[in-house]
């Protein structure tokens, strides 16, 4: 069980989040989301324990994850939103690195990457530098490094950036397949529709504040709106969005 | 074209102008992660330090030279403006291969300006023109200050020219020199990517600067002692084909003394300076429109095969026994081979250190007569020892230097602690900096002494190696090329004296010990049952005091420095 307990952030007195707080069981799939500068960002890298929380803290199995990081980043994948890796490594070369760092076997990772890259259709490219790919296979790359060790908990921060269509079909029976194996998932997203397919629970942040926390079909029924779209746009927007869009498309006019 | 159109051509020239500079600075930097001025000062010691130095060592050489003989002195003024010449020509090609990167499109430039109504010539000439600016900035900074020196040194005699005319004679040979090779190795580059094609054009230029660096080291160490021969031949009207001595030619014609010769020598020197600038504009600009195309449709002429990465993993499985340990030992031997970076730092350390070796032979040979290589010597235990500490060095050096930086956010997530760290370090450069010389005082030893004289030299030295390693390593808290680096003067300023003392007691202390060794038969093998204890004694040491638990990301702090309180910064 993967929980935030009034987790809060603070950048040098600024706020950046305020008193999230959330449990995630196995097999539930939670969805954050959030206009930009919500706190998501934020939220995801506690998460992940790259950033250490102002006040309140993320645990897992009951314990605070920075009592032992190293114990629970070995149980954990995540999938940065900006796809960065190391162009001059082709993905065989990246995902022995990940899976090295990570104490698996040799012979596994050689085996688990030779499957990774005939499923997501990047065999051919086996040999091919991770600078020459293109946004989408660096994605698919970066999916294959955070599944590789076989995690109980699973952070996606715009898992579907890049991908085509047929490639984010497939993540979303991705998702649904690992949610249904028990594992704990955090999908962070901007693409509303995906997350209501996916995510069982959603949280809505709004400068750095919870605004909603509920099933989608809850939120909806709270709302009386027919999508969590609709949700969103009440809860997170605050601007007259048929407006700015006419103002935008006037501003080279004059 | 219409009037108007040339005017818009123009603004966006010079938008494209102040960004290009931005260009030339990342592709010279190592990395955006490298600050400037680490770049700065790395470049200013290299290219400006050396001569500098030369020329205020000469300001004490004139006076008793004059006294001596007037021929004399002229020979040695020629004598040291050559050197200037050449060094500033070495200097160009230095600087023409850190810079020709940022000069031709890459995919990313084309993907951002290729949708824009920007003349793909336009971008061209805005790339060239900073680069230019660039280089031309650079070789007045390096002629400047030892002009100004050396014409208050250099004008001993009329004969040799006065202060002014010294002054005159050094900016122009040296800036015209510089600017000669930097506008033939642009045209060499275009010419290369045109007939090549991108892919090993960039070989080519890698290959090239490693080929400078060294050069420019070992030319510092032995120019000068070459150089008296040239000259010899220029004063009596020969050798005037070859480029430096067309720029000599500049500087006799302005400031003397006189050559056979001089006066169509240099207007060889006007006419290839300007050949040269006007066919690398060509050879730039005009395929300037298909060069962009190229950028943006290779994707597939960088692929790499599997033998590399393999050849690694086995000898990753071969050294070490935690896959933690192998997979940052895998990363950072694929770094320093594709990156390329890395590479120019060990030559650099290369460079030095083939020329010490150099010196440490010629200075054991006896009024010029071979040297006796029959048996161990001490002047051939020492030369590999120096060799070994050179690679090491420079490889730890080069460690330092973040590659990619933002992706290093791999490392953070995973449970590779200091000591999968330390080890895989330890192991590259047993691997890339100690075994291959070792190995190598094998071969050679055996060729020319035998197996049984060659095994324990080889032993002692690769034990020698070993701890080596084991003091590079002392601290080490950072995953090779993943942590951002800041210009610290107080380690620049303490490190380079720590490291000759370093190199010191590794190559010329460690020799005699070697040699003693030799004397005895298990003499060598007790030097090796020594040096293993010292490897202990400092993992135990370093595991117990030194090392902390956790991986930084953030500054590598040199910990020596920092155990010996030298450290003048906080933080």
């Amino acid at each position: 069980m993967l929980s935030a307990v009034a987790l809060s952030k603070s950048y040098g007195g600024s706020l950046a989040l305020k008193g999230l707080s959330f449990t995630a069981r196995p097999g539930q799939v939670i969805g954050l989301l959030g206009p930009n500068g919500s706190g998501k960002s934020t939220t995801i890298n506690m998460l992940t324990g790259l950033l250490h929380p102002t006040r309140g803290q993320v645990t897992w199995r009951g314990d605070s994850i920075h009592d032992d990081l190293p114990r629970y980043q070995s149980v954990l994948g995540y999938v940065p939103e900006e796809p960065r890796l190391y162009g001059y490594l082709t993905a065989p070369d990246y995902l022995a690195l990940v899976g090295g760092l990570r104490d698996l076997s040799d012979r596994d990772v050689e085996r688990r990457t030779d499957q990774y890259l005939e499923l997501f259709g990047l065999s051919s490219d086996r040999y091919t530098p991770l600078a020459s790919y293109s946004k989408g296979m660096r994605q698919k790359v970066l999916i294959a490094a955070a599944l590789l060790h076989d995690p109980e908990v699973v952070i996606l921060d715009e898992p579907c950036s890049g991908l085509d269509l047929g490639s984010t079909l497939i993540l979303r029976s991705l998702v649904r397949t690992l949610a249904a194996q028990g594992k704990v998932i955090v999908y962070s997203s901007h693409v509303l529709d995906m997350v209501e397919k996916v995510c069982s629970d959603v949280l809505i942040l709004h400068q750095g504040l919870v605004v909603a926390q509920d099933s989608v079909s809850r939120l909806r029924e709270l709302s009386r709106a027919a999508s969590l779209e609709e949700v969103f746009a009440s809860l997170a927007v605050d601007a007259d969005v048929e407006r700015v869009g006419r103002a935008l498309a006037d501003v080279a006019r004059h | 074209m219409a009037p108007r159109s040339r005017e818009a051509e123009r603004r966006q020239w010079r938008r494209l102008l102040r960004m290009s500079f931005g260009r030339l600075m990342d592709a010279a930097l190592a990395s955006r992660e490298v600050a400037a001025e680490y770049f700065v000062i790395w470049s200013a010691a290299l290219l400006l330090v050396p001569p500098l130095f030369y020329a205020v060592q000469r300001t004490s050489v004139y006076p008793w030279i004059r006294r001596r003989s007037l021929d004399a002195l002229q020979t040695v003024a020629l004598t040291d403006r050559l050197f200037f010449v050449v060094w500033s020509m070495l200097a160009a090609m230095l600087i023409a291969s850190v810079l020709w990167d940022a000069l031709f499109p890459d995919k990313t430039d084309q993907q951002i300006l290729g949708v824009l109504p920007v003349g793909s010539r336009t971008v061209a000439a805005a790339r060239l023109t900073a680069s230019l600016a660039v280089a031309l900035a650079f070789i007045i900074a390096i002629a400047l200050p030892t002009a100004v020196l050396y014409g208050l040194a250099g004008s001993a005699h009329p004969s040799i020219g006065t202060i002014p005319e010294v002054f005159a004679g050094h900016l122009a040979a040296t800036v015209l020199s510089g600017l000669f090779v930097f506008c033939a190795l642009l045209l060499v580059r275009g010419l290369l990517l045109v007939a090549l094609g991108p892919a090993a054009a960039r070989k080519a230029a890698v290959l090239l600067q490693l080929v400078t660096v060294l050069l420019l080291v070992e030319s510092f160490m032995f120019l000068p002692g070459i150089v008296p021969g040239l000259v010899r031949e220029l004063r009596q009207g020969n050798g005037t084909g070859w480029p430096p001595a067309w720029f000599i030619a500049v500087y006799s014609w302005m400031a003397g003394p006189v050559i056979p010769g001089a006066a169509s020598a240099a207007r060889s020197a006007g006419t290839a300076t300007l050949g040269a600038a006007l066919l690398a504009v060509a050879a730039y600009l005009l395929p300037a429109r298909a060069s962009a195309r190229r950028a943006i449709e290779s994707r597939q002429e960088n692929r790499s095969g599997p033998l590399l990465p393999s050849a690694v993993a086995v000898l990753g499985r071969l050294v070490l026994w935690r896959s933690t340990s192998r997979a940052l030992f895998r990363f950072t031997v694929l770094t320093v081979v594709r990156n390329g970076r890395p590479l120019l730092v060990v030559a650099t350390y290369l460079g030095l250190g083939l020329a010490l070796a150099g010196l440490r032979l010629t200075s054991a040979s006896v009024r010029g007569r071979p040297l006796p290589l029959d048996a161990p010597y001490d002047y051939l235990v020492s030369v590999p020892l120096v060799l070994a500490f050179s690679l090491s060095v420079g490889l730890r050096s080069a460690f330092t230097t973040p590659a990619e930086l933002p992706a290093n956010w791999t490392f953070r997530l995973t449970a590779a602690g200091t000591a999968s760290c330390a080890n895989a370090t330890r192991a590259v450069l047993m691997t890339l900096g100690i075994l291959p010389v070792s190995l190598g005082v094998l071969a050679l030893g055996a060729w020319l002494w035998g197996w049984a004289a060659a095994a324990p030299v080889a032993a002692m030295h690769a034990a020698s190696g070993l701890v080596l390693c084991e003091v590079l390593t002392l601290g080490c808290r950072a995953v090779p090329f993943a942590c951002a680096r800041r210009v610290d003067p107080t380690s620049l300023r303490v490190g380079a004296p720590l490291s000759l003392v370093g190199l010191h007691v590794f190559a010329f202390r460690l020799d005699d010990l070697q040699r003693m060794a030799l004397g005895g038969s298990l003499g060598p093998w007790m030097y090796v049952a020594f040096a293993l204890l010292a490897v202990a004694a400092l993992r135990i040491y370093d595991g117990w005091r030194l090392r902390p638990r956790d991986l930084t990301f953030e500054v590598e702090e040199d910990v020596v420095i920092r155990q010996l309180g030298l450290s003048g910064t906080t933080g």
